[in-house]
């Protein structure tokens, strides 16, 4: 199996997590995605922040440059440059999240790509977007999360608003990841490329655009924890105490069941289950209007009997009896699910150091195209020299002496 | 800008239930271009027409924003599809489409999954469901937060100053309906990737996208970490060693400090005080060892100044600090504004509205919308007629409930 984008070549100069998922979706459906690294500062862009969990050894960077090859290049260069150009040419796509500008400073903006690849669909992913007066503004997840409007919304409410970490950075570049196969549909269809400005913070606005329009007529909502309007009970609920983890901090001990009721008659097998009889036979909380008037009393009465039964033993049997019922799963809760297991999610990546590399798969299943193998993360530079040989037609003496000159590594 | 040719002129789609996750991916490929054609049953989805946030003023099943949001631009139909006749109706609104997204429903007559594709191999089928397609949980019952809670991330949310002060409370979702709105982003990948394949003259397909695979892809770093080395993230571990929310005099602002660039270009935001200066500081190491310190001083700082005047302080000097926005602020917000990010449109009573139009530009196809009925059935004859039925037919299938 090969994936639907098979055929297609990237190539690719993002970097963090926008970028890296981006790239990432592209290469697990199929694409020939190469990544064109480059040193910066000493370091290169795969470097993760050091401080970020002191003492953890994997990076991100890396699980996102899986199914990916490397080619390193110094575009501080003319020929390193010279070289990006040429990986364009034969290339159908290519991507960058840097602040707008860096690209043509390189000498790589659009215009320029034109020039080496008339049919090329580029897409810019930007925190602020490529146009107006804070385009300059730099952005990791939590910045464009605050300033899309999706974190001012999440939290509890009268506390601070919840900063967005991954899932925004993973949502921007799915956001990516749409703009640029709808460009490669549409140069199929017509054989004209296109330059896409996407933008993380509207990627991310997209996802509340509901909100935008009740502020607008004078609903303005605010921070409401896990409520939404007219639901009940919808909340996450204290389990038992993780048994293997006693002694452990509050955030290794607590389990926790989230409950989320769509329809009354899942609100009686609830009653059921949970044994709240006086709250099941309470005539006033029959409806989805009088349970929401009452969800406090609710929580606090689901709260009462969860927090001494194991969350298993619960969403078992809450989702057997057709109540909307799910553990607030951890990693390690996640790696451990038959579910997950049968539906093969979790591949093993051979990493060439003998110790087998657990991740997740593609999240996504085609029936007819497939997708595509996985494979750990090359080396930085681990593909230049079959690059440049095999793509651009340079022999292996012109490549090492491109490296000796330190324009490829 | 709408006489331009769009991304997906003259593609057909059929959108078949679910609230959040189908509705989104059918507006979507609206905006893209597509003719959507959103099947409801009769008298309107209940459920999805009642979700919040509300509007004012507005009759019971046309004052949900949310709905508005998702949905107009499509052709709305009505069909019973339970009813041997409505699933026939439906049945052959698939057949004359390109693609058919929905959440797995029951529609008489018509099995949907795999088994349509064996029958149709052109058509682009992607079903969007809580758990997938197959496994053992494939058709247990869900809902938007219990999505967010199996995914994986709720047990991460929140992170930084929400969490620290209020240590005990509960794991959160995300805002609104945005993490089913994640499953229709994934899904619609999967469309147009599948388009693709097709227009280079192979056939359809059928994707499945399972809303907690889609969530747990999301959270990639903790899982590698609980796989590979055993270290468990919690919402606690999750703070930022350096930066994260901050409370100002009049709001929140974000900080970010990775680098020693951030660092001093957040020092001389804060108008370079003495205590920063510290050489125990000097890298992100020993910025990271000494972080309570380092965030107690930025806290005394941003607890005296206004939200605002910060912000611009920080673009001038390069910061990566930004302020919590809420949607009514962004609607205002001279960069948005410049941008053209949210279109002034006319609500069904007439009201004037800021809908967010599109999620990216593209340089030579337009991304966007037309405004259109919501009312159930709006366009149950022009479909209707399309699909060969004549008046007589569609006034009987009214009066018997079928449509």
């Amino acid at each position: 199996m090969e994936g639907p984008l098979a055929g297609v070549r990237v190539a690719d100069f993002t970097w963090a997590g926008v970028g890296g998922y981006c790239g990432l979706l592209w290469a697990m459906l199929g694409a020939e995605v190469i990544k064109i690294e480059t040193k910066v500062r000493g370091g290169t862009q795969r470097a993760s922040n050091p401080a970020r969990r002191v003492g953890v050894k994997s990076n991100l960077a890396e699980e996102l440059s899986r199914d990916k090859k490397s080619v390193l290049l110094n575009l501080k260069t003319d020929a390193g440059v010279r070289l990006a150009r040429e990986l364009v040419s034969v290339s159908d796509m290519t991507a960058e999240n840097f602040r707008p500008g860096v690209m043509d400073r390189l000498g790589l903006g659009y215009q320029d790509l034109l020039r080496v690849r008339p049919d090329i669909v580029m897409v810019s992913m930007a925190a602020n977007g490529q146009t107006g007066p804070d385009r300059a503004v730099p952005g990791y997840a939590g910045i464009f999360g605050a300033l899309s409007g999706l974190s001012s919304l999440m939290g509890y409410p009268g506390g601070p608003p919840a900063e967005l970490r991954l899932p925004a950075d993973m949502l921007a570049g799915t956001m990516g990841a749409i703009a640029g196969v709808a460009g490669l549909y549409r140069r199929r269809v017509t054989g004209q490329g296109q330059y896409i400005d996407c933008a993380n913070r509207e990627s991310l606005g997209t996802l509340i655009g509901e909100y935008f329009i009740a502020a607008s007529a004078g609903r303005a909502q605010t921070r409401a924890a896990n409520q939404v309007l007219g639901r009940a009970p919808y909340n996450c609920y204290r389990c038992a105490d993780d048994p293997a983890a006693a002694g452990g901090s509050l955030g290794e001990r607590e389990r926790w069941l989230a409950i989320g009721i769509t329809r009354d008659e899942q609100w009686t097998a609830l009653c059921g289950v949970l044994a709240l009889s006086a709250l099941g036979g309470d005539p006033g909380l029959a409806t989805a209007e009088g349970r929401w008037a009452r969800r406090e009393e609710i929580d606090a009465a689901i709260s009462e009997r969860t927090r001494s039964d194991p969350a298993e033993l619960l969403e078992r049997a809450l989702q057997a009896a057709g109540v909307p019922a799910g553990i607030v799963m951890r990693p390690g809760d996640l790696l451990a699910d038959a579910h997950l297991a049968e539906r093969g999610k979790w591949q093993v990546l051979d990493r060439g150091d003998s110790t087998p590399w657990i991740t997740f798969g593609v999240p996504m299943h085609f029936e007819a195209a497939g997708e595509a193998d996985g494979y750990a993360a090359p080396p930085l530079g681990a593909d230049s020299m079959s690059v440049l040989t095999g793509l651009l037609g340079y022999s292996e003496a012109d490549v090492i002496k491109l490296q000796d000159a330190e324009v490829v590594a | 800008m709408t006489d331009q040719p769009s991304v997906l002129g003259g593609i057909k789609v059929l959108e078949i239930g679910g609230t959040g996750a189908v509705p989104y991916c059918g507006r979507l490929l609206a905006m893209l271009g597509a003719d959507v054609v959103k099947v409801e049953p009769p008298g309107g989805d209940q459920a999805a027409r009642r979700l919040p946030p509300y509007l004012p003023g507005m009759p019971a099943l046309q004052r949900s924003a949310m709905f508005y949001y998702l949905n107009t631009g499509k052709s709305l139909v009505t069909a019973d599809a339970a009813t041997p006749t409505g699933g026939q109706l439906v049945a052959r609104l698939a057949e004359r489409s390109d693609v058919v997204v929905h959440n797995g429903p029951q529609v008489a007559g018509l099995e949907l999954g795999p088994a349509l594709l064996r029958r149709h191999d052109w058509i682009v089928q992607c079903a969007i469901t809580p758990y997938g397609w197959s496994g053992p949980k494939a058709d247990a019952i869900s809902s938007d937060l219990v999505t967010n809670a199996v995914g994986g991330d709720a047990y991460l949310t929140p992170a930084g100053l929400a969490h620290s002060l209020a240590p005990e409370r509960e794991p959160l979702k995300l805002a609104g309906f945005a993490g089913s709105y994640a499953a229709g982003l994934a899904g619609l990948l999967g469309v147009l990737a599948s388009l693709f394949r097709r227009a280079g003259g192979l056939g359809g397909d059928f994707i499945d996208v399972s809303e907690q695979d889609v969530h747990i892809s999301m959270s990639r770093e903790q899982i590698m970490w609980a796989a590979n080395e055993n270290v468990l993230e919690t919402r606690e571990t999750r703070a930022m060693p350096v930066g994260g929310c901050f409370e100002c005099v009049d709001g929140f602002i974000q900080i970010y400090v990775f680098s020693d660039e951030h660092w001093k270009a957040l020092r001389a935001t804060m108008g370079d005080p003495a205590w920063a200066e510290s050489q125990d500081y000097a890298t992100p190491l020993s910025r990271a060892a000494h972080s309570a310190e380092i965030n107690t001083g930025i806290a005394d700082w941003a607890r005296g100044e206004e939200r605002d005047v910060v912000y611009r302080r920080a673009k001038e000097r390069g910061a990566t600090l930004a302020p919590f926005l809420s949607p009514a602020e962004i609607i205002i917000d001279q960069h948005m504004v410049q941008r053209e990010y949210l279109t002034e449109t006319e609500l069904p009573d007439g009201a004037q509205a800021m809908v967010p139009g599109r999620p990216f530009l593209m340089s030579q196809t337009p991304v966007t919308w037309t405004p259109g009925p919501i009312a159930p059935g709006a366009s149950n004859r022009t479909v209707y007629l399309d699909l060969g039925l004549a008046d007589d037919d569609i006034e009987a299938l009214t009066s018997v409930g079928v449509i």
